[in-house]
């Protein structure tokens, strides 16, 4: 099996261990995977380019669009060799930070189970309640910080970065951060305004680095805001084209449960039904699975 | 990429809130389940899942059986029991009321589950083009995700493989097609508008989508299939592309004649022929990924140079250990004479193709479009060996069509194989080459080892001269004969290639000559004299260099690259006017040193002469390098010129 990691990092001074730990995830857990790394620097200049070792490289990118257009960096660089890989990683050096068991569940075995399927796999994160972003519903998207997916789903989707250029979202006023008729829905307002400068969506969590909105911090809340967007909509557009969400830890079960025998995986469940039937961290069944029927 | 755009005009639902979809004109969607066989509880689950999962707006219509009961109180679903002939009224209501809303209408026919953003994404194709009045996704099994084929006759190929995911990602964005009933349609609001209740008497669901469908054909609308948005289901694959009842059908034909017209443009798409190549050349299984089709029907039941050229390249990729799996396609005349089945145990052997492959070589030149559209019809890189250009050259063996015939292939062949540098620059300066379409050189043996046959190797020089040629003027034989017999008229001349007698000194074997036979007769000569104007490769002088004999060849820039790829302990001496041939050869008999061309010029320091294994794999390197480019392009640019021409004789 053959895996390409883009891992975007912003310089080294917040996460200077990233690259030896996403060394040490794939010697730990995927030792025979044949594994390739472009470390995608967003404060390098997009011309640069740095042998870091065998099969590693550091190029520069693009901070436009933040980790997405970086990626976009990485996936030109890596160009027509894409296609050789069974799956690309797409990660941030931040992939370490947040709920991260579902890490230590990855392995060959289980990645096996989706070869060449219409999935990517990663962490399924989820708001209480369905929001709506540019005209569709969502509720659960892919956490970005570290997924795999087939170099075709990739090729189908087209350019990594859903929103270029936020028009139309943001009023300027930190007051009301929001346009009126901006294309997210309240509650998805609500979520947004809640995780980055509040407690967090209803969930019981927090965002480390949440802030106070002001004047000063708007620009940083915007950029933020959009690269949730981009976030939601990496995973949204991916459902679109038939490439399903797959929750690591719920492979991570299945694949546990279908042992190394070589049996399929089968139809892949919604992801409200793969998010119960993790054997940790399962969701209650009764907080998903809640329309009046 | 999301536009923001779509957003600036948003419009204030009914309920207050932002309705994007208003500007977007939105959707309504009516389901029919009517036809199925789910029970209560199934139909229970469905209905959950599609207001769980799918996160459909606008006004949703079930429509269930009527001996099915309607669960309750499922939010924004509205559930119709409906005996069959009352599923047509309620698909019209849908249509009355989704013109009302001034909405799309998305009809789903079974128990799909088309999620908002797939939805979405369709809607957003109308954009595209004012008359593309239907969209509808592609359909994969949900329990691999294979792309089930587009409406058609599916007997194309003995095993029809299905289309990954990852060539599914090869193919456009979309296709256009004319009406096409599947599980799944989205009808423009214009088109949803325009849907009137014509009361044909039609039975079926199916049968008055295809006429409503078809009424908007015929006012311009066509549809699209979209390649980037695909819905997994497990459902048959009838229920997909469902076709009407017999009855419905006949009397839709009745209707509108141009109806299996229409469905013949479906199942005669381009884009429907790929699929099973692409699904050949991006197999899930990699083993079933790297399939080649060696075409040798060139191959006659009979010695002849082309028959042995393919068998020396067989032999080579007979012994190639790699990844790729071979298939021959030979005449079964030439299988059984060369024993094909018992030579060649790893390859398939057919005698028609009749699977697909990531590539097809023909192993000697095209004389025949028809040849190029059969390869092109199961492969996805198609290639061809050039062994001369001779044919063309001297016209009175070939006619015009095959001027045609090359100057296709230097235009939409992938590759271009050849015995020699010198074909190639006599090929490429008649026929210029599209930027796109690889070359090689891929040579035939030059190694004495495989073109001398051991059992005459080490044979002592008898006294003849061996005249090689046959009766085509640029082999220049006769004409050749007659000098040798006048300046050598006591020794014996061995002449191949010509039936009636130029001398009493001459000898002719007659009749087809048995392959030993020849290789003693070169094993044996004093010397070879091949007097040839023009060869692409020239075996019989390697042959006779194996041997360690002299051979004495028109001057040609051939045998100069020729001599530089061999190593032999014969010797190769060129001629130019009747004086220096037979100087040469009489030098040649009386033991007298002689200027031959030096050999191994082109061969760095230890590398050997090329054997047959080595041109295979030059064959075998130039398909792995076209691998990550091959992406069907090309191979539908290929498609509709081959139609094109096909127009001419239709």
């Amino acid at each position: 099996m053959r895996v390409l990691t883009l891992l975007v990092r912003h310089g080294t001074d917040k996460f200077p261990g990233a690259i030896d730990e996403v060394a040490a995830l794939f010697a730990r857990q995927l030792p025979e995977v044949d594994w390739d790394l472009i470390v995608i620097d967003n404060k390098l200049p997009e011309d640069y380019e740095q042998a870091l070792g065998v099969r590693q490289v550091l190029i520069g990118g693009s901070n436009a669009m933040r980790e997405f257009s970086a990626w976009q960096s990485g996936l030109a660089y890596a160009g027509r060799r894409l296609s050789d890989y069974d799956f690309v990683n797409l990660t941030t050096e931040a992939f370490g930070t947040l709920y991260t068991a579902y890490l230590d569940r990855f392995s060959t075995n289980m990645l096996r189970l989706i070869s060449r399927r219409g999935a990517a796999v990663g962490h399924i994160d989820y708001y209480n309640a369905p929001v709506r972003l540019f005209g569709r519903q969502s509720r659960a998207w892919l956490r970005t910080s570290f997924v795999f997916l087939p170099p075709a789903e990739l090729k189908m989707l087209g350019s990594l970065i859903s929103i270029a250029e936020p028009a139309g979202i943001f009023s300027g006023n930190p007051e009301t951060p929001f346009l009126p008729d901006a294309p997210i829905s309240e509650n998805y307002q609500g979520y947004l305004l809640g995780w980055l400068t509040g407690d967090g969506t209803g969930q019981g969590v927090e965002w480390h680095s949440r802030f106070t909105l002001s004047g000063d911090t708007l620009p940083h809340f915007q950029n933020k805001v959009v690269a949730i967007l981009n976030e939601h909509l990496f995973s949204i557009r991916l459902r679109a084209q038939g490439c399903a969400m797959v929750d690591a830890t719920w492979l991570a079960t299945r694949a546990g449960k279908l042992g190394s025998n070589g049996q399929p995986l089968g139809p892949i469940p919604s992801w409200r039904k793969q998010l119960t039937e993790r054997d940790t961290d399962a969701v209650p069944p009764n907080v998903l699975f809640n329309c009046p029927v | 990429m999301i536009e923001c755009r779509d957003s600036v005009n948003a419009e204030k639902g009914p309920d207050g809130e932002t309705s994007v979809e208003a500007c977007f004109h939105g959707y309504d969607v009516f389901i029919d389940l009517s036809a199925g066989d789910l029970d209560e509880q199934e139909i229970t689950r469905y209905l959950e899942a599609l207001a769980g999962d799918a996160g459909l707006s606008g006004s949703i219509t079930v429509l269930v059986r009527d001996d099915r009961k309607p669960p309750d109180g499922i939010t924004n679903i509205r559930t119709i029991p409906a005996a069959t002939e009352e599923a047509l009224t309620a698909l019209h209501r849908a249509i009355r009321g989704a013109t009302r809303h001034g909405r799309h209408l998305v009809v789903v026919l079974g128990p799909l589950l088309p999620a908002n953003e797939a939805l979405r994404r369709l809607t957003e194709d109308f954009g595209r083009d004012p008359f593309f009045g239907m969209v509808q996704p592609r359909f994969a099994d949900a329990s691999n995700d294979h792309i089930l084929p587009l409406p058609g006759d599916v007997n194309d190929f003995e095993h029809r493989p299905m289309l990954t995911r990852a060539g599914l990602s090869l193919l456009p964005d979309y296709v256009i097609t004319p009406e096409m009933v599947s599980a799944c349609v989205v009808i423009r609001r214009e088109v949803v508008r325009e849907m009137e209740w014509s009361n044909s008497g039609l039975s079926s669901i199916a049968g008055e989508l295809r006429l409503l469908l078809c009424q908007a054909r015929r006012r311009g609308y066509r549809n699209l299939v979209i390649n980037r948005v695909t819905i997994s289901t497990q459902l048959p694959d009838a229920f997909i592309y469902p076709s009407p009842p017999p009855a419905d059908l006949d009397r839709l034909n009745t209707m509108y004649p141009e109806i299996p017209r229409a469905a013949a443009w479906c199942a005669n798409l381009a884009q429907r022929k790929l699929e099973p190549i692409l699904a050949r050349a991006c197999a899930d299984d990699a083993t079933q990924r790297r399939r080649v089709l060696l075409d040798c029907r060139g191959m006659i039941n009979r010695h002849n140079g082309t028959s042995h050229c393919m068998l020396g390249l067989l032999d080579g990729f007979h012994a190639i250990d790699g990844p790729w799996q071979v298939d021959v396609l030979a005449s079964r005349p030439a299988m059984e004479f060369f024993q094909l089945r018992e030579r060649y145990g790893k390859f398939g052997l057919q005698d028609r193709p009749g699977d697909t492959y990531t590539a097809a070589v023909l192993l000697n030149q095209p004389w025949a479009l028809s040849t190029i559209a059969e390869l092109h019809s199961h492969a996805l890189l198609v290639g061809f060996n050039m062994l001369d250009t001779i044919s063309w050259d001297i016209l009175y063996v070939c006619d015009e069509r095959l001027d045609a015939v090359w100057r296709f292939i230097a235009r939409h062949s992938d590759v271009l194989f050849y015995d020699s540098q010198f074909t190639r620059d006599r090929f490429a300066n008649r026929f210029p080459l599209q930027g796109h379409v690889a070359e090689r050189v891929a040579y035939l043996s030059l190694s004495k080892q495989e073109q001398a046959d051991r059992k005459v190797l080490g044979e002592a020089a008898g006294d003849h001269i061996l005249l090689f040629g046959n009766e085509y003027d640029h082999k220049d034989i006769r004409r050749t004969l007659r000098l040798l017999v006048d300046a050598f008229p006591y020794c014996r001349i061995v002449a191949v290639g010509i039936d009636d007698n130029e001398g009493q000194n001459v000898t002719m074997p007659s009749g087809t000559i048995e392959h030993s036979v020849l290789h003693q007769l070169i094993a044996s000569a004093r010397v070879i004299v091949f007097p040839s104007f023009y060869e692409g490769f020239g075996m019989p002088v390697v042959q006779g260099l194996a041997y360690g004999r002299t051979v004495v060849a028109r001057q040609s820039p051939l045998w100069k690259e020729i001599a530089a790829q061999v190593q032999t302990p014969g010797q190769l001496v060129e001629f130019d006017s009747a004086v220096t041939l037979v100087e040469a050869v009489g030098r040649a008999l009386a033991g007298r040193p002689l200027e031959p061309l030096p050999q191994g010029a082109a061969l760095d320091a230890g590398q050997s002469p090329l054997r047959w294994q080595d041109c295979a794999q030059r064959m075998i390197d130039s398909l792995e390098k076209l691998l990550p480019s091959a992406d069907g392009k090309r191979w539908l640019e290929r498609e509709e010129a081959l139609r094109a021409i096909d127009l001419l004789h239709s």
